[in-house]
């Protein structure tokens, strides 16, 4: 603990050797079991699984089979994959299997890691989830390591974005399930608006491994994954709005505060936008205009085009300031989307209404155990402690780490910066080292493009532009080419390894390609119908420069005949673009191979790779001696983390190179964060384009970016406190709804409700305080009649002879409610058995979301409201808590209440007439706020009957 | 008075015991009304032998809730923070004549109310007698100073938390240095009741009081951290509540040795009517309804009544009477250094119980609320704030009209809060007129004012505590009624 201590206290140098010797012992037992291991044969290893698992069942703690699991793995990962993991791997493991995040560099082969407590942890039984970014390294993840514990005898599922329920829950059973972040979160969510046991998919939570943890836990941390359904149309008060805000002038009618990112009108704007709207009040909970104008001036102001958002076939697409990618199907809420819409001129779509969300906060923080890898994480330690109690372990990497990250350069001014930027590079260039420069938004790549173009310097793009996507994996193939130059946004951050010399088993696999898809995908027509030019025909073809050298006659013939017998497999020109571009990937990755087609796919693409390699290995050795990757910052980012991502593309697994930031004091992040200070030193530098070099500064320039990650941190920490809130009405609600899902009988609950709602009615119509004298028996025998006509025999005498005291009336009223649900019960079970079962669970189940529903926006509402409570010396955090419970006690009586009621009213009718009557859910289309997932319907069960409820 | 002069060097004083029963009782007392008046109209539904549909619903809150959660320890800490900081009051500073000084400390008005503040330190010259009044002044000096410099008011304001967390660590500075200072004035106050005043004792005095008081700021901090209310008031709650039972047993001995068995009822109902006024006049808030500039405000009805502004009726809190007690004072101080007699005069016209005590006193504390009722809560301000929330007054229009218009009603609601003040600050003067009594310290409108707000606070944030556990906590209810 010692060391741990030392190492916190000197955490700016610490290179993870204090965590070597902490796990030092454990990583000596697991090598000293290594001889023994690797001595048995292949079913003896596979053996040792059952045996460790009958050891985890009988109650051993899983620390004490860790050293022999991990042998296990090893050994077996020696065997099926020819990787031995390295002691720091194991390290890696051990880490994650303590519950803690591990950070390790790029390159040092985080997914293999992941098996090693993935398959200790799947011993109990209890499954173990492996959470990734993407569906493509989910899949690529399960096919290759995945080998390793299906070797060993356990089950390895993998989950898709097109899967279907049964298929997920297939996967979901096994040992070890690979799957993406927002697949996982999306089925927990669907899985509690299911409406019949058989639509549920997932287990329950053990384990939980995720890749890349600080960009879910963090970078997304702010947007929570929604399940959503359509609400009412666009109305044109979004085209209004941006009429007018493009006719306001900046600081005349408005002012914009580009720190907390938000725009305020003046008392000029306010009296003007009055007046064009012709309202007296521009807040009037009517007609809302506030807002449509207020986002329009957003809109204008404050997102702009190919930084927050480009344009694609009329949609407009965010583009995620963590790693510059376009997020597909995502919408920014609350009317902004659809203001940026209008301000485009482009058609705006339907509004949104919540019908389920969570955040990846506290979605994750629902397992048990949670652990997860990253490259950069140290510098968020604090963020992790407070919030999720994960500690952050630093594995030492297995060569030593020997880039160069040089003292950043300082302009004034942004061209200066630029000026230098480009003579930087033109340096580097000229010496043969690969050069990759990191900008913030597609924009300022462009611009650079522009200044590379003009000096003669030959370089590649990669943003989010559609024609740049599509090259991705062109563009980082040959990164790490000899002279490369290479443009990127924060695309080139994680998952992005840059191989010196060029990376050959891509190259491979873009020949092969090349080859493939025109043969065998179906030519396509009649999609883009409605826009006026015609798509250009796609060739797949790729730059001839790209590839090292002219394929070989014999590679060439090799893939040619891959090729054919796919055309012959899967027939002439026949496949959609994404099937063939699925089976390709399939050929060119390591997993096993069944199919025949795929086989011959798979030995040209081995064969074309080798043949590549012995080329980049030439070109890897030249890069290497001039110096390797040199990495050029333009700006810095939010967080040290996002700019270390960056820097991190260089060095890996040893290799040399080199990094260096330019900044000028006119960047964003000086400039809205700096202060005083820094504005202060700006006009104390006259000069434009000599670098600045003082300490001061650049103690300066730390102090604005550590300012913003606290500024951010609170705002996520603020977050987190008052989801919390949300977060234990939602499993209230979520275990609830479970409950009547799953349970056989619900009678014994609608007995309580109908006795409650009794207690309700005669507390809301006779007090308990009112004298006997004056109780209005009229009245209460109204209000009862109207919630169930069953009870029409009802007469004051008949509650006065019943009732003497309240209590008794109480207990009376409680008595006939419930007899009259059995009375309900048995008419209807008459008509049709079995039915009741249903109609009752369906009834619980659609009040709870149609109710909770509405609860979401009432507490979105509230948590709006509390904030100026401070004003009367209030915390709006504890407000927020108590008015937020009163809320959650008003609907769960309302759920009652409305259960019971349509109970009370239930009529089996045996024609479906009025089938969209019944249910307030309807068919909501799933529209999906986060990450992609296509609409899709969440269906309500056939319900055998309708409902006649008024 | 031999009672509160006993020295008690080890903390085995009954008062000790007495003041942290009496805490908890204080506690209990104030957490059950304050509950009730949270769950409104709705009547709390029996929860014995009902299934769960029913718990969930329940929501009274009985200890059992209490005792589920992390409450109970957090309660122990806090009590054991607040029983270290009384602990250091009772570690005596050495070399001092405390009998004759003690007998000064009673006739001296300023010195008592800061006495009270910090729990008797000063009569007893603990080493923490200091306590934290310095950094409550600190902290009003920081707030007077925002109002000057705007730089430190960008900084409480836009700069969120940080912002914030800069400000407390100027204030932390900013409180030794009033802590040495107040140290000094302390020790050469005590130089008549010295009985070596060397230069040795005079520098280890002030280290070990400047000590005293940063420890208990520490302190203070601490508990305000296990959220369960703002560490500063409940120090000065302990201090207070530490005094009650010693001082109203003087009163009550002055009182059965007269015989005056009705100026002693009057007291003690006057006492109890005065914490009612007080209870219910600090709960007291003019809510300004606002529209939001959000959706879906139409459609969720009832929400409506929770988007308000709240004003309190008695925003400044207690401050407006601590100033113009303040300032009551300065006479006679300036009257005992240079001895001029009109000062004299004047001074003796304003000490409690001369003739224009009351008149003056109600008028500064008038002008003082008003005052700080617009340096906290600065209209224009105000107004700005509400434009970043996207809020704004039903037909007031965002910007100088809404500032308008809550000038407005700042202004008559510091009337209401003046006069209220005013009844504070004059009451206790009155009852000992009428019972011809010396009424207890605690008596004193400031101090229950202090504690009313500290423990309604606290109160709240108990109660939101555990409602967080009682989501969790229905599944210990009878889940039977579902396996039949």
């Amino acid at each position: 603990s010692l060391g741990g201590l030392l190492s916190g206290i000197f955490k700016g140098s610490d290179n993870g050797e204090s965590t070597r010797q902490q796990y030092a012992s454990i990583v000596a037992s697991v090598n000293r079991l290594e001889t023994e291991i690797s001595a048995l044969s292949d079913s003896e290893l596979r053996e040792r699984t059952d045996a460790l698992k009958q050891r985890a069942q009988k109650g051993e703690s899983m620390d004490s089979l860790l050293p022999e699991a991990f042998a296990v793995v090893r050994e077996a990962s020696k065997r099926v994959l020819g990787l031995r993991p390295f002691d720091v791997q194991l390290i890696g493991g051990m880490v994650l299997h303590k519950g803690e995040i591990a950070e390790m560099r790029t390159g040092e082969g985080k997914t293999l890691v992941a098996i090693l407590p993935a398959y200790l942890n799947a011993l109990s039984g209890k499954g173990v989830h492996v959470v990734t970014v993407n569906d493509y390294l989910a899949r690529r993840d399960c096919e290759w390591v995945g080998q390793v514990p299906r070797f060993l005898g356990l089950k390895v599922g993998l989950i898709q974005q097109n899967m279907t329920p049964e298929q997920r829950k297939e996967n979901y059973l096994c040992d070890i399930t690979y799957v993406t972040n927002s697949e996982l979160g999306f089925d927990y969510l669907r899985d509690n608006l299911a409406t019949s046991v058989e639509e549920l998919v997932l287990r329950d939570f053990n384990y939980c491994v995720i890749d890349e943890v600080d960009s879910i836990l963090i970078d997304e941390a702010r947007t929570p994954l929604i399940i959503s359904g359509p609400a009412e149309k666009p109305s044109d008060q979004y085209y209004k709005a941006a009429k007018i805000a493009s006719a306001f002038e900046r600081d005349i009618h408005y002012t914009v505060d580009e720190k907390q990112k938000t725009v305020l009108l003046t008392e000029q704007g306010y009296e003007d936008a009055e007046e064009i709207l012709d309202v007296k009040d521009l807040y009037d909970p009517r007609e809302q205009w506030a807002s449509y104008v207020l986002n329009a001036i957003k809109a204008k102001e404050l997102f702009l085009r190919d930084v927050n958002y480009i344009i694609r076939a009329k949609e407009v697409l965010i583009v995620d300031e963590f790693t510059g990618r376009v997020m597909q199907g995502r919408r920014w809420s609350d009317g902004l989307h659809q203001a940026v819409e209008a301000k485009e001129g482009l058609p705006i779509q339907n509004e949104s209404i919540t019908l389920a969300s969570i955040s990846y906060q506290n979605f994750f923080l629902q397992f048990p155990k949670l652990c997860g890898m990253t490259g950069t994480a140290s510098t968020e330690s604090a963020e992790f402690e407070s919030i999720y109690k994960l500690k952050v372990t630093i594995v030492p990497t297995n060569k030593p780490m020997i880039r160069k990250d040089e003292s950043d350069v300082v302009f004034k001014a942004v061209n200066g910066k630029w000026r230098a930027v480009v003579v930087e590079i033109s340096r580097m260039h000229k010496t043969g080292r690969a050069v990759l420069v990191g900008t913030t938004s597609v924009e300022q790549s462009d611009e650079l493009s522009q200044l590379l173009r003009e000096a003669g310097i030959t370089h590649e793009v990669l943003n989010a532009k559609p024609e740049n996507v599509e090259r991705e994996a062109e563009i980082v193939a040959q990164s790490g080419r000899l002279g490369a130059v290479t443009i990127a946004t924060n695309m080139a951050g994680r998952g992005t390894d840059i191989i010196l010399g060029g990376n050959a088993e891509f190259m491979a696999r873009l020949k092969l390609r090349e080859i493939l898809m025109p043969r065998v995908v179906k030519p396509t027509d009649g999609v883009f119908v409605s826009v006026k030019k015609a798509p250009p025909k796609r060739t797949w073809k790729v730059n001839e420069k790209l590839f090292p050298c002219k394929l070989s006659n014999e590679k060439a013939k090799l893939a040619e005949e891959a090729v054919q017998s796919a055309v012959e497999a899967w027939g002439q020109k026949s496949l959609t673009e994404l099937e063939a571009e699925e089976r390709l990937s399939y050929s060119c990755e390591k997993g096993p191979v069944q199919d025949e087609v795929i086989g011959k796919l798979r030995t040209a693409f081995l064969a074309i790779a080798k043949e590549y390699k012995g080329y980049t290995d030439e070109e890897r050795k030249k890069v290497v001696e001039a110096g390797g990757l040199h990495v050029v910052g333009t700006e810095r980012h939010e967080s040290r983390r996002i700019d270390n991502q960056l820097r991190g593309r260089s060095g890996r697994q040893g290799d040399p190179g080199s990094s260096r930031f330019f900044l000028s004091l006119e960047d964003n992040i000086f400039r809205i964060f700096g202060g005083d200070r820094i504005q202060g030193m700006m006009r104390a530098f006259r000069v434009e384009d000599l670098p600045i070099e003082s300490k001061m500064l650049t103690k300066a320039l730390d102090e604005a970016q550590r300012k913003v990650e606290n500024y951010f941190f609170d705002i996520r920490k603020q977050l987190f406190e008052f989801d919390e809130v949300l977060n234990s009405q939602r499993d209230r609600v979520y275990t609830e709804r479970r409950r009547a899902l799953v349970s056989d009988s619900l009678e014994p609950l609608i007995i309580e409700y109908a006795e409650l709602t009794m207690d309700d009615i005669l507390e809301a119509n006779i007090g308990p305080d009112t004298p006997k004298e004056s109780w209005d028996f009229e009245k209460l025998i109204a209000k009862v009649q109207q919630y169930c006509y069953l009870l029409n025999d009802l007469t004051p005498d008949l509650l006065k002879s019943e009732g003497s005291s309240y209590e008794g009336l109480q207990d009376y009223l409680r008595a006939r409610g419930r007899d009259a649900y059995l009375q309900k019960r048995e008419i209807v079970e008459k008509q049709s058995p079995g039915l009741m079962k249903d109609a009752e669970r369906f009834l619980i189940l659609s009040n709870i979301d149609r109710l909770w529903k509405e609860h979401l926006q009432a507490l979105k509402f509230v948590q709006q409201a509390v904030g100026l409570r401070g004003y009367a010396q209030r915390d709006p955090l504890i407000e927020y808590k108590l008015e937020g419970y009163n809320l959650f006690l008003e609907m769960m009586a309302q759920i009652r209440r409305n259960v019971i009621y349509s109970i009370y009213q239930f009529q089996p009718v045996r024609v479906k007439k009025d089938e969209e009557k019944k249910s307030q859910n309807g068919k909501p289309s799933k529209q999906v706020d986060n990450a992609s997932e296509k609409p899709k319907q969440v269906g309500v069960t056939d319900e055998p009957s309708s409902i006649a409820s008024a | 008075s031999s009672e509160a002069s006993v020295f008690d060097p080890l903390g085995i004083n009954p008062d000790e015991t007495s003041g942290l029963s009496s805490i908890w009782e204080s506690f209990v007392s104030l957490l059950s009304p304050s509950f009730e008046s949270s769950s409104g109209n709705r009547r709390d539904k029996p929860s014995s032998g009902r299934g769960v549909a029913a718990a969930i619903e329940d929501s009274s809150i009985d200890f059992g809730d209490f005792f589920k959660g992390p409450l109970p320890g957090k309660f122990l800490k806090l009590l054991g923070f607040l029983a270290l900081s009384r602990l250091g009051i009772y570690i005596p500073l050495g070399g001092v004549n405390r009998e004759a000084f003690v007998g000064n400390l009673d006739q001296n008005s300023i010195l008592s109310t800061l006495d009270t503040f910090s729990g008797g330190g000063i009569g007893r010259l603990g080493i923490c007698s200091l306590g934290i009044v310095p950094f409550i002044n600190a902290q009003i000096v920081f707030q007077l100073l925002a109002q000057v410099y705007p730089k430190l008011q960008d900084l409480q304001k836009k700069e969120g938390e940080a912002g914030r967390k800069k400000i407390l660590q100027y204030t932390r500075y900013a409180s030794v240095g009033f802590a040495i200072v107040q140290a000094i004035g302390q020790v050469f106050y005590l130089r008549p009741y010295v009985n070596d005043f060397s230069t040795e004792w005079v520098v280890s005095s002030v280290t070990l009081l400047t000590l005293g008081s940063v420890l208990t700021t520490y302190i203070g901090e601490r508990i305000s951290d296990l959220k369960l209310g703002n560490g500063t008031s409940l120090l000065i709650f302990t201090s207070i509540i530490s005094y009650l039972p010693a001082s109203f047993g003087r009163t009550t001995a002055e009182a059965l040795q007269e015989g005056n068995y009705t100026g002693l009822g009057t007291i003690v109902v006057s006492f109890l009517l005065l914490v009612l006024g007080i209870v219910y006049v600090q709960e007291a808030e003019r809510k300004i309804p606002l529209n939001y500039a959000s959706r879906y405000t139409s459609k969720a009805g009832g929400l409506q009544k929770s988007a308000y502004l709240p004003f309190k009726v008695n925003s400044a809190g207690v401050m407006p009477i601590i100033f113009s007690t303040s300032s009551l004072a300065l006479p006679a101080t300036l009257a005992r250094f240079t001895g001029i007699s009109a000062l004299k005069n004047v001074a003796f016209a304003l000490t409690p119980g001369g003739s224009f005590y009351l008149p003056t006193n109600i008028l500064l504390i008038a002008f003082f609320n008003y005052y700080y009722t617009f340096l906290q809560l600065d209209p224009d301000d105000v107004s700005e704030q509400l434009k970043r929330q996207g809020a704004s007054i039903p037909l007031v229009r965002p910007g100088k009209s809404t500032a308008l218009f809550i000038k407005t009603v700042l202004g008559r609601i510091s009337v209401l809060g003046s006069a209220f003040l005013a009844v504070l600050a004059a009451g206790p003067a009155v009852v000992e007129q009428i019972t011809h009594l010396t009424a207890f310290r605690g008596f004193a409108g400031t101090s229950v004012l202090i504690l009313v707000g500290c423990a309604t606070d606290t109160a709240r944030k108990v109660q939101a505590e555990i409602i967080s556990q009682k989501y969790k906590n229905i599944e210990f209810y009878e889940l039977d009624k579902y396996d039949p």
